[in-house]
Protein backbone atom coordinates (compact mmCIF):
# COMPACT_ATOMS: atom_id res chain seq x y z
CA UNK A 1 0.00 0.00 0.00
CA UNK A 2 1.46 3.35 -1.07
CA UNK A 3 0.91 6.91 0.00
CA UNK A 4 2.03 10.10 -1.69
CA UNK A 5 5.15 11.47 -0.05
CA UNK A 6 4.88 14.60 2.05
CA UNK A 7 8.16 15.60 0.39
CA UNK A 8 6.76 16.31 -3.04
CA UNK A 9 6.24 19.53 -4.94
CA UNK A 10 4.04 19.49 -8.06
CA UNK A 11 4.23 22.25 -10.64
CA UNK A 12 1.20 24.49 -10.67
CA UNK A 13 1.58 24.94 -14.38
CA UNK A 14 1.22 22.53 -17.24
CA UNK A 15 3.86 22.71 -19.95
CA UNK A 16 4.24 21.46 -23.49
CA UNK A 17 6.59 21.62 -26.41
CA UNK A 18 5.90 24.64 -28.66
CA UNK A 19 3.20 24.10 -31.21
CA UNK A 20 0.73 22.27 -28.97
CA UNK A 21 2.57 19.16 -27.89
CA UNK A 22 1.45 16.75 -25.23
CA UNK A 23 0.86 18.58 -21.91
CA UNK A 24 3.01 17.59 -18.94
CA UNK A 25 3.62 18.72 -15.38
CA UNK A 26 6.79 18.61 -13.31
CA UNK A 27 7.38 16.86 -10.00
CA UNK A 28 10.20 17.59 -7.58
CA UNK A 29 10.71 14.86 -5.01
CA UNK A 30 12.78 16.44 -2.26
CA UNK A 31 13.79 13.13 -0.63
CA UNK A 32 15.85 12.29 -3.71
CA UNK A 33 16.11 15.81 -5.16
CA UNK A 34 14.91 14.42 -8.47
CA UNK A 35 12.73 16.17 -11.02
CA UNK A 36 10.29 14.10 -13.05
CA UNK A 37 7.88 14.80 -15.84
CA UNK A 38 4.43 13.18 -15.79
CA UNK A 39 1.16 13.48 -17.62
CA UNK A 40 -1.37 15.90 -16.09
CA UNK A 41 -3.71 13.18 -14.80
CA UNK A 42 -0.93 11.54 -12.81
CA UNK A 43 0.18 14.93 -11.51
CA UNK A 44 -3.38 15.68 -10.42
CA UNK A 45 -3.59 12.39 -8.52
CA UNK A 46 -0.29 13.13 -6.75
CA UNK A 47 -1.30 16.69 -5.95
CA UNK A 48 -4.55 15.35 -4.43
CA UNK A 49 -2.43 12.85 -2.48
CA UNK A 50 -4.53 10.09 -4.00
CA UNK A 51 -2.04 7.26 -4.44
CA UNK A 52 -4.73 4.84 -5.58
CA UNK A 53 -5.42 7.03 -8.61
CA UNK A 54 -1.81 6.89 -9.81
CA UNK A 55 -1.61 4.69 -12.92
CA UNK A 56 0.10 1.36 -12.29
CA UNK A 57 2.87 2.02 -14.80
CA UNK A 58 4.04 5.07 -12.88
CA UNK A 59 4.23 3.43 -9.47
CA UNK A 60 7.65 1.83 -9.60
CA UNK A 61 9.57 4.90 -10.84
CA UNK A 62 7.67 7.06 -8.37
CA UNK A 63 8.61 4.64 -5.58
CA UNK A 64 12.24 4.75 -6.67
CA UNK A 65 12.20 8.51 -6.30
CA UNK A 66 10.38 8.26 -2.93
CA UNK A 67 7.42 10.12 -4.36
CA UNK A 68 5.26 7.14 -3.53
CA UNK A 69 6.25 5.62 -0.18
CA UNK A 70 4.90 2.82 2.03
CA UNK A 71 1.66 3.96 3.66
CA UNK A 72 2.93 3.34 7.17
CA UNK A 73 6.30 5.04 6.83
CA UNK A 74 7.31 7.85 9.18
CA UNK A 75 8.94 9.92 6.48
CA UNK A 76 10.33 12.68 8.65
CA UNK A 77 11.89 10.08 10.91
CA UNK A 78 13.32 8.22 7.93
CA UNK A 79 14.91 11.36 6.51
CA UNK A 80 16.32 12.46 9.86
CA UNK A 81 17.68 8.96 10.50
CA UNK A 82 19.35 9.04 7.09
CA UNK A 83 20.90 12.38 8.01
CA UNK A 84 21.97 11.13 11.44
CA UNK A 85 23.72 8.18 9.81
CA UNK A 86 25.50 10.53 7.41
CA UNK A 87 26.55 12.79 10.29
CA UNK A 88 27.90 9.80 12.21
CA UNK A 89 29.86 8.54 9.19
CA UNK A 90 33.54 8.62 10.08
CA UNK A 91 34.67 7.75 6.56
CA UNK A 92 34.00 11.22 5.09
CA UNK A 93 36.28 13.73 6.80
CA UNK A 94 35.94 17.46 6.19
CA UNK A 95 38.54 19.90 7.50
CA UNK A 96 38.56 23.64 6.87
CA UNK A 97 41.79 25.51 7.51
CA UNK A 98 42.43 29.23 7.86
CA UNK A 99 46.04 29.69 6.73
CA UNK A 100 46.08 33.34 7.79
CA UNK A 101 44.11 35.87 9.85
CA UNK A 102 44.60 38.61 7.27
CA UNK A 103 42.38 39.77 4.43
CA UNK A 104 43.38 42.39 1.90
CA UNK A 105 39.78 43.46 1.35
CA UNK A 106 37.55 45.61 3.52
CA UNK A 107 34.05 44.52 2.53
CA UNK A 108 31.29 46.57 4.09
CA UNK A 109 29.26 43.52 5.17
CA UNK A 110 32.09 41.45 6.67
CA UNK A 111 31.78 40.35 10.29
CA UNK A 112 35.32 39.04 10.73
CA UNK A 113 38.22 40.84 12.39
CA UNK A 114 41.40 40.58 10.36
CA UNK A 115 44.92 40.99 11.67
CA UNK A 116 48.32 40.81 10.04
CA UNK A 117 50.90 38.22 10.92
CA UNK A 118 51.70 34.72 9.73
CA UNK A 119 51.11 31.43 11.46
CA UNK A 120 53.67 30.33 13.98
CA UNK A 121 55.81 27.33 13.05
CA UNK A 122 54.30 25.28 15.87
CA UNK A 123 50.77 25.99 14.72
CA UNK A 124 51.58 25.09 11.14
CA UNK A 125 53.16 21.81 12.25
CA UNK A 126 50.17 20.98 14.44
CA UNK A 127 47.78 21.65 11.55
CA UNK A 128 49.84 19.42 9.26
CA UNK A 129 49.97 16.61 11.82
CA UNK A 130 46.24 16.87 12.49
CA UNK A 131 45.33 16.54 8.81
CA UNK A 132 47.84 13.77 8.16
CA UNK A 133 46.46 11.78 11.11
CA UNK A 134 42.94 12.21 9.74
CA UNK A 135 44.06 10.91 6.33
CA UNK A 136 45.84 7.94 7.89
CA UNK A 137 42.93 6.98 10.16
CA UNK A 138 41.69 3.52 9.17
CA UNK A 139 38.09 4.75 8.91
CA UNK A 140 38.84 7.58 6.46
CA UNK A 141 37.79 7.03 2.84
CA UNK A 142 37.52 10.62 1.65
CA UNK A 143 38.85 13.99 2.73
CA UNK A 144 37.52 17.37 1.77
CA UNK A 145 40.04 20.06 2.65
CA UNK A 146 38.82 23.65 2.51
CA UNK A 147 41.09 26.67 2.50
CA UNK A 148 39.04 29.36 4.09
CA UNK A 149 39.49 32.91 5.31
CA UNK A 150 40.06 35.75 6.11
CA UNK A 151 41.72 35.64 2.65
CA UNK A 152 43.47 32.28 2.33
CA UNK A 153 45.63 33.46 -0.56
CA UNK A 154 47.27 35.87 1.90
CA UNK A 155 48.56 32.62 3.38
CA UNK A 156 49.54 31.11 0.04
CA UNK A 157 52.93 30.06 1.39
CA UNK A 158 51.17 27.93 3.99
CA UNK A 159 48.93 26.32 1.37
CA UNK A 160 51.91 25.74 -0.90
CA UNK A 161 53.80 24.11 1.95
CA UNK A 162 51.05 21.91 3.39
CA UNK A 163 48.70 20.93 0.57
CA UNK A 164 51.15 18.80 -1.47
CA UNK A 165 51.84 16.77 1.68
CA UNK A 166 48.10 16.20 2.11
CA UNK A 167 47.69 15.17 -1.52
CA UNK A 168 50.60 12.73 -1.29
CA UNK A 169 49.31 11.23 1.96
CA UNK A 170 45.82 10.83 0.49
CA UNK A 171 47.28 9.00 -2.50
CA UNK A 172 49.37 6.79 -0.23
CA UNK A 173 46.36 5.83 1.90
CA UNK A 174 43.95 5.53 -1.05
CA UNK A 175 41.80 8.34 0.32
CA UNK A 176 39.72 10.37 -2.13
CA UNK A 177 40.85 14.02 -1.93
CA UNK A 178 38.89 17.12 -2.88
CA UNK A 179 39.78 20.66 -1.95
CA UNK A 180 37.87 23.93 -2.07
CA UNK A 181 39.58 27.31 -2.01
CA UNK A 182 37.24 30.08 -0.86
CA UNK A 183 38.90 33.27 -2.00
CA UNK A 184 38.28 36.89 -2.94
CA UNK A 185 40.40 36.16 -6.01
CA UNK A 186 42.47 39.33 -5.91
CA UNK A 187 45.74 37.55 -5.07
CA UNK A 188 45.35 34.79 -7.64
CA UNK A 189 47.65 34.67 -10.62
CA UNK A 190 47.56 32.20 -13.49
CA UNK A 191 50.73 30.54 -12.21
CA UNK A 192 49.33 30.24 -8.69
CA UNK A 193 46.03 28.82 -9.91
CA UNK A 194 47.91 26.21 -11.91
CA UNK A 195 50.05 25.33 -8.89
CA UNK A 196 46.96 25.12 -6.70
CA UNK A 197 45.29 22.74 -9.15
CA UNK A 198 48.28 20.62 -10.13
CA UNK A 199 50.28 20.48 -6.89
CA UNK A 200 47.86 21.42 -4.12
CA UNK A 201 44.86 19.34 -5.22
CA UNK A 202 42.40 22.24 -5.39
CA UNK A 203 39.33 20.94 -7.21
CA UNK A 204 37.00 23.89 -6.68
CA UNK A 205 37.49 27.65 -6.47
CA UNK A 206 34.78 29.71 -4.81
CA UNK A 207 35.39 33.32 -5.89
CA UNK A 208 33.26 36.29 -4.96
CA UNK A 209 32.37 39.01 -7.44
CA UNK A 210 29.72 41.41 -6.23
CA UNK A 211 28.71 43.01 -9.51
CA UNK A 212 30.19 44.59 -12.62
CA UNK A 213 33.57 46.27 -12.21
CA UNK A 214 32.49 49.59 -10.75
CA UNK A 215 30.05 48.02 -8.29
CA UNK A 216 32.31 45.14 -7.26
CA UNK A 217 35.24 47.44 -6.69
CA UNK A 218 33.12 49.70 -4.48
CA UNK A 219 31.37 46.83 -2.64
CA UNK A 220 34.60 44.89 -2.06
CA UNK A 221 37.37 47.49 -1.86
CA UNK A 222 40.96 46.44 -1.49
CA UNK A 223 42.59 47.92 1.58
CA UNK A 224 45.35 49.41 -0.60
CA UNK A 225 42.75 51.39 -2.52
CA UNK A 226 43.11 49.47 -5.77
CA UNK A 227 40.47 47.60 -7.76
CA UNK A 228 40.23 43.86 -8.29
CA UNK A 229 37.43 43.01 -10.74
CA UNK A 230 39.46 43.16 -13.93
CA UNK A 231 42.38 41.26 -12.42
CA UNK A 232 40.13 38.45 -11.14
CA UNK A 233 38.25 38.03 -14.41
CA UNK A 234 41.39 38.06 -16.56
CA UNK A 235 43.23 35.65 -14.27
CA UNK A 236 40.46 33.09 -14.02
CA UNK A 237 39.81 33.21 -17.74
CA UNK A 238 43.46 32.69 -18.62
CA UNK A 239 43.91 29.93 -16.06
CA UNK A 240 40.89 27.96 -17.21
CA UNK A 241 42.06 28.24 -20.80
CA UNK A 242 45.43 26.74 -19.88
CA UNK A 243 45.77 23.06 -20.76
CA UNK A 244 45.82 20.87 -17.67
CA UNK A 245 43.97 23.33 -15.44
CA UNK A 246 41.14 20.92 -14.70
CA UNK A 247 39.09 22.46 -11.95
CA UNK A 248 35.77 24.15 -11.30
CA UNK A 249 35.13 27.80 -10.52
CA UNK A 250 31.98 29.09 -8.90
CA UNK A 251 31.47 32.85 -8.95
CA UNK A 252 29.46 33.87 -5.95
CA UNK A 253 27.73 37.20 -5.63
CA UNK A 254 26.70 38.50 -2.23
CA UNK A 255 23.57 40.51 -2.97
CA UNK A 256 22.27 43.31 -0.80
CA UNK A 257 20.31 46.52 -1.20
CA UNK A 258 23.37 48.32 -2.57
CA UNK A 259 24.29 46.06 -5.50
CA UNK A 260 21.03 44.35 -6.45
CA UNK A 261 20.26 46.70 -9.33
CA UNK A 262 23.59 45.92 -10.96
CA UNK A 263 23.10 42.16 -11.24
CA UNK A 264 21.75 42.19 -14.84
CA UNK A 265 24.75 44.20 -16.02
CA UNK A 266 27.07 41.86 -14.12
CA UNK A 267 25.62 38.76 -15.75
CA UNK A 268 25.83 40.33 -19.19
CA UNK A 269 29.45 41.23 -18.49
CA UNK A 270 30.37 37.73 -17.37
CA UNK A 271 28.73 36.20 -20.43
CA UNK A 272 30.65 38.64 -22.60
CA UNK A 273 33.86 37.56 -20.86
CA UNK A 274 33.23 33.99 -21.98
CA UNK A 275 32.19 32.35 -18.72
CA UNK A 276 29.32 30.41 -20.27
CA UNK A 277 31.27 27.18 -19.98
CA UNK A 278 30.82 23.87 -18.22
CA UNK A 279 33.58 24.38 -15.65
CA UNK A 280 32.13 27.66 -14.36
CA UNK A 281 28.97 28.23 -12.36
CA UNK A 282 27.29 31.13 -10.62
CA UNK A 283 25.60 31.57 -7.25
CA UNK A 284 23.65 34.59 -6.09
CA UNK A 285 23.31 34.72 -2.32
CA UNK A 286 21.67 37.24 -0.03
CA UNK A 287 24.02 38.98 2.38
CA UNK A 288 23.32 37.74 5.90
CA UNK A 289 24.61 38.49 9.36
CA UNK A 290 28.01 37.00 10.12
CA UNK A 291 27.97 38.00 13.77
CA UNK A 292 27.51 41.61 12.64
CA UNK A 293 24.60 43.93 11.94
CA UNK A 294 23.72 43.99 8.24
CA UNK A 295 20.08 44.91 8.75
CA UNK A 296 20.40 48.18 6.84
CA UNK A 297 21.40 46.43 3.60
CA UNK A 298 20.06 42.87 3.99
CA UNK A 299 17.31 41.76 1.59
CA UNK A 300 14.49 39.83 3.30
CA UNK A 301 14.19 36.23 2.07
CA UNK A 302 10.98 36.68 0.10
CA UNK A 303 12.12 39.95 -1.47
CA UNK A 304 15.37 38.31 -2.53
CA UNK A 305 13.51 35.30 -3.94
CA UNK A 306 11.31 37.54 -6.09
CA UNK A 307 14.27 39.36 -7.58
CA UNK A 308 16.25 36.14 -7.89
CA UNK A 309 13.84 34.70 -10.48
CA UNK A 310 14.63 37.58 -12.80
CA UNK A 311 18.36 36.96 -12.33
CA UNK A 312 18.04 33.21 -12.83
CA UNK A 313 16.23 33.91 -16.09
CA UNK A 314 19.07 36.18 -17.19
CA UNK A 315 21.63 33.53 -16.26
CA UNK A 316 19.73 31.13 -18.47
CA UNK A 317 19.48 33.66 -21.30
CA UNK A 318 23.24 34.12 -21.19
CA UNK A 319 23.87 30.33 -20.97
CA UNK A 320 25.64 30.83 -17.63
CA UNK A 321 25.40 27.79 -15.35
CA UNK A 322 23.39 28.07 -12.17
CA UNK A 323 21.60 25.43 -10.19
CA UNK A 324 17.83 25.83 -10.41
CA UNK A 325 17.05 23.10 -7.89
CA UNK A 326 19.35 20.97 -5.71
CA UNK A 327 20.04 17.62 -7.34
CA UNK A 328 21.39 15.90 -4.24
CA UNK A 329 19.61 15.64 -0.89
CA UNK A 330 21.36 17.46 1.95
CA UNK A 331 22.31 14.72 4.36
CA UNK A 332 24.97 16.71 6.22
CA UNK A 333 23.89 20.32 6.14
CA UNK A 334 27.21 21.77 7.29
CA UNK A 335 30.34 20.96 9.34
CA UNK A 336 28.48 21.95 12.51
CA UNK A 337 26.38 18.77 12.50
CA UNK A 338 29.09 16.14 12.19
CA UNK A 339 32.10 15.52 14.39
CA UNK A 340 33.87 14.28 11.25
CA UNK A 341 34.21 17.94 10.27
CA UNK A 342 36.19 20.67 11.95
CA UNK A 343 37.31 24.20 11.27
CA UNK A 344 40.78 25.09 12.49
CA UNK A 345 41.17 28.84 12.86
CA UNK A 346 44.43 30.65 12.28
CA UNK A 347 44.23 31.53 15.98
CA UNK A 348 44.55 27.87 16.97
CA UNK A 349 40.93 27.58 18.02
CA UNK A 350 38.88 24.66 16.71
CA UNK A 351 35.25 25.26 15.76
CA UNK A 352 32.39 23.29 14.31
CA UNK A 353 30.73 26.29 12.64
CA UNK A 354 32.38 28.09 9.72
CA UNK A 355 30.91 31.42 10.80
CA UNK A 356 32.83 31.55 14.07
CA UNK A 357 36.54 31.87 13.14
CA UNK A 358 37.87 35.44 13.37
CA UNK A 359 34.55 36.74 14.70
CA UNK A 360 35.71 38.41 17.88
CA UNK A 361 33.00 37.22 20.26
CA UNK A 362 33.14 33.67 18.92
CA UNK A 363 36.93 33.47 19.08
CA UNK A 364 36.71 34.50 22.73
CA UNK A 365 33.82 32.32 23.84
CA UNK A 366 32.78 29.66 21.32
CA UNK A 367 35.87 27.61 20.51
CA UNK A 368 35.37 23.90 21.17
CA UNK A 369 39.00 23.32 22.03
CA UNK A 370 42.49 24.53 21.17
CA UNK A 371 44.31 22.67 18.43
CA UNK A 372 47.17 21.82 20.78
CA UNK A 373 44.72 20.21 23.20
CA UNK A 374 43.23 17.81 20.65
CA UNK A 375 44.27 14.22 21.13
CA UNK A 376 45.60 11.92 18.40
CA UNK A 377 42.20 10.43 17.64
CA UNK A 378 40.19 11.79 14.68
CA UNK A 379 37.02 13.82 15.20
CA UNK A 380 36.33 16.99 17.16
CA UNK A 381 34.46 17.47 20.44
CA UNK A 382 30.72 18.00 20.28
CA UNK A 383 29.68 21.53 19.30
CA UNK A 384 26.56 23.60 19.87
CA UNK A 385 24.74 22.31 16.77
CA UNK A 386 25.47 18.59 16.80
CA UNK A 387 21.94 17.98 18.07
CA UNK A 388 20.47 19.66 15.00
CA UNK A 389 18.61 16.60 13.71
CA UNK A 390 16.94 16.25 17.12
CA UNK A 391 16.08 19.94 17.05
CA UNK A 392 14.23 19.38 13.77
CA UNK A 393 12.52 16.26 15.11
CA UNK A 394 11.40 18.18 18.19
CA UNK A 395 9.92 21.11 16.29
CA UNK A 396 12.55 23.67 17.22
CA UNK A 397 12.57 25.09 13.68
CA UNK A 398 10.11 25.42 10.84
CA UNK A 399 12.04 22.65 9.10
CA UNK A 400 10.01 20.06 11.02
CA UNK A 401 7.07 20.37 8.65
CA UNK A 402 8.80 21.85 5.62
CA UNK A 403 8.52 20.04 2.29
CA UNK A 404 12.09 21.07 1.47
CA UNK A 405 13.73 19.72 4.63
CA UNK A 406 15.39 16.76 2.82
CA UNK A 407 17.11 18.96 0.21
CA UNK A 408 17.85 21.94 2.46
CA UNK A 409 18.70 20.18 5.70
CA UNK A 410 17.81 23.29 7.65
CA UNK A 411 20.37 25.45 5.82
CA UNK A 412 22.13 26.95 8.87
CA UNK A 413 21.57 25.73 12.45
CA UNK A 414 23.38 28.78 13.81
CA UNK A 415 20.97 31.15 12.09
CA UNK A 416 17.99 29.26 13.53
CA UNK A 417 19.50 29.42 17.00
CA UNK A 418 19.91 33.17 16.57
CA UNK A 419 16.30 33.59 15.48
CA UNK A 420 16.99 34.29 11.80
CA UNK A 421 15.32 31.59 9.68
CA UNK A 422 17.79 30.95 6.83
CA UNK A 423 15.34 29.35 4.39
CA UNK A 424 16.67 28.94 0.85
CA UNK A 425 15.22 31.11 -1.90
CA UNK A 426 13.73 28.10 -3.71
CA UNK A 427 11.31 27.65 -0.83
CA UNK A 428 9.70 30.93 -1.90
CA UNK A 429 10.08 30.71 -5.67
CA UNK A 430 9.92 27.01 -6.55
CA UNK A 431 7.08 27.54 -9.01
CA UNK A 432 9.08 30.17 -10.85
CA UNK A 433 12.03 27.80 -10.91
CA UNK A 434 9.81 25.12 -12.44
CA UNK A 435 8.99 27.65 -15.16
CA UNK A 436 12.68 28.26 -15.75
CA UNK A 437 13.50 24.56 -15.73
CA UNK A 438 10.73 23.93 -18.25
CA UNK A 439 12.03 26.78 -20.34
CA UNK A 440 15.54 25.34 -20.22
CA UNK A 441 14.06 22.13 -21.62
CA UNK A 442 12.31 23.99 -24.42
CA UNK A 443 8.82 23.80 -22.91
CA UNK A 444 6.21 26.52 -22.71
CA UNK A 445 3.47 26.95 -20.11
CA UNK A 446 0.06 26.05 -21.48
CA UNK A 447 -2.20 26.54 -18.46
CA UNK A 448 -2.08 27.40 -14.79
CA UNK A 449 -3.45 24.68 -12.53
CA UNK A 450 -3.19 25.63 -8.86
CA UNK A 451 -1.90 22.76 -6.76
CA UNK A 452 -3.77 21.96 -3.58
CA UNK A 453 -2.49 23.25 -0.25
CA UNK A 454 0.32 21.11 1.05
CA UNK A 455 1.55 20.08 -2.38
CA UNK A 456 3.63 23.22 -2.75
CA UNK B 1 9.61 -0.39 -24.25
CA UNK B 2 10.93 -2.50 -27.06
CA UNK B 3 14.48 -2.18 -28.33
CA UNK B 4 13.12 -1.15 -31.74
CA UNK B 5 11.15 1.70 -30.20
CA UNK B 6 14.17 2.82 -28.21
CA UNK B 7 16.36 2.74 -31.29
CA UNK B 8 13.80 4.72 -33.22
CA UNK B 9 13.64 7.38 -30.53
CA UNK B 10 17.41 7.49 -30.26
CA UNK B 11 17.85 7.93 -33.99
CA UNK B 12 15.27 10.71 -33.92
CA UNK B 13 17.48 12.59 -31.49
CA UNK B 14 15.57 11.79 -28.31
CA UNK B 15 18.04 11.44 -25.40
CA UNK B 16 16.78 8.01 -24.30
CA UNK B 17 20.17 7.07 -22.90
CA UNK B 18 19.70 9.63 -20.15
CA UNK B 19 16.65 7.75 -18.86
CA UNK B 20 16.73 5.20 -16.08
CA UNK B 21 15.40 1.70 -16.73
CA UNK B 22 12.25 2.42 -14.75
CA UNK B 23 11.70 5.68 -16.58
CA UNK B 24 11.82 3.72 -19.83
CA UNK B 25 9.54 1.06 -18.42
CA UNK B 26 6.63 3.39 -17.71
CA UNK B 27 6.40 4.34 -21.32
CA UNK B 28 5.32 0.87 -22.31
CA UNK B 29 1.71 1.72 -21.43
CA UNK B 30 1.59 4.93 -23.45
CA UNK B 31 0.98 5.66 -27.08
CA UNK B 32 4.04 6.11 -29.32
CA UNK B 33 3.47 9.87 -29.46
CA UNK B 34 3.18 10.12 -25.70
CA UNK B 35 6.26 8.00 -25.26
CA UNK B 36 8.21 10.21 -27.59
CA UNK B 37 7.20 13.39 -25.79
CA UNK B 38 7.73 12.14 -22.23
CA UNK B 39 11.03 10.45 -23.09
CA UNK B 40 12.32 13.54 -24.74
CA UNK B 41 11.33 15.87 -21.91
CA UNK B 42 12.62 13.60 -19.14
CA UNK B 43 15.90 13.28 -20.97
CA UNK B 44 16.16 17.04 -21.24
CA UNK B 45 15.35 17.41 -17.53
CA UNK B 46 18.02 14.92 -16.55
CA UNK B 47 20.50 16.66 -18.82
CA UNK B 48 19.67 20.05 -17.29
CA UNK B 49 20.21 18.68 -13.78
CA UNK B 50 23.66 17.43 -14.68
CA UNK B 51 24.71 20.53 -16.58
CA UNK B 52 27.40 21.90 -14.29
CA UNK B 53 30.60 19.93 -14.68
CA UNK B 54 32.54 19.23 -11.51
CA UNK B 55 30.43 21.35 -9.18
CA UNK B 56 30.72 20.42 -5.50
CA UNK B 57 28.15 17.65 -5.27
CA UNK B 58 26.92 18.35 -1.79
CA UNK B 59 27.54 22.04 -1.81
CA UNK B 60 27.85 23.34 1.70
CA UNK B 61 30.41 25.95 0.88
CA UNK B 62 29.66 28.74 3.29
CA UNK B 63 31.63 31.66 2.08
CA UNK B 64 32.20 35.19 3.11
CA UNK B 65 35.33 35.90 1.13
Amino acid sequence: MDKVSRYLVVSDRTYADPGGGMPVRLLYGTRTAHTMVVDPATADALARRDADAVPTAWRQPLREQRILVPAGEDERGAVLDRNRRASADRSAVHIALLPTSYCNMGCTYCGQRHTRGGLGRDHRDRVRDRVLRAIAAPTTRSLRLDWFGAEPMAGYAVIRSLAPQFVAAATEHDVSYTSVLVTNGSLLTVAKMLTLVRDCGVTHFEITLDGPAAVHDRHRPLKNGRNSFRHIVDTVKAALDTPGCTTHVNFRTNVDAENQESIPEYLETMAGEGFARADVSFTLAAVHSWGNDVSSVELPGKAFAERELEWLRLLQDHALNAQLLPHTPKRVVCPAVTTSAEIISSTGNVFSCSEYPLVEEAEQHRALIRLDQLGPEPGRPLGPFDGWHDDIANGRSWCTDCVFMPTCGGSCPKAWHEGHPPCPAYKFNIQGRFDLLARRCGLEPVAATPAPEGAR
Amino acid sequence: MSQEALDALRSAGTPVDLLSDSEREIFSSLSPDEVSVLTSIQGRLNEAAAAVQGQVADNNVNTLC
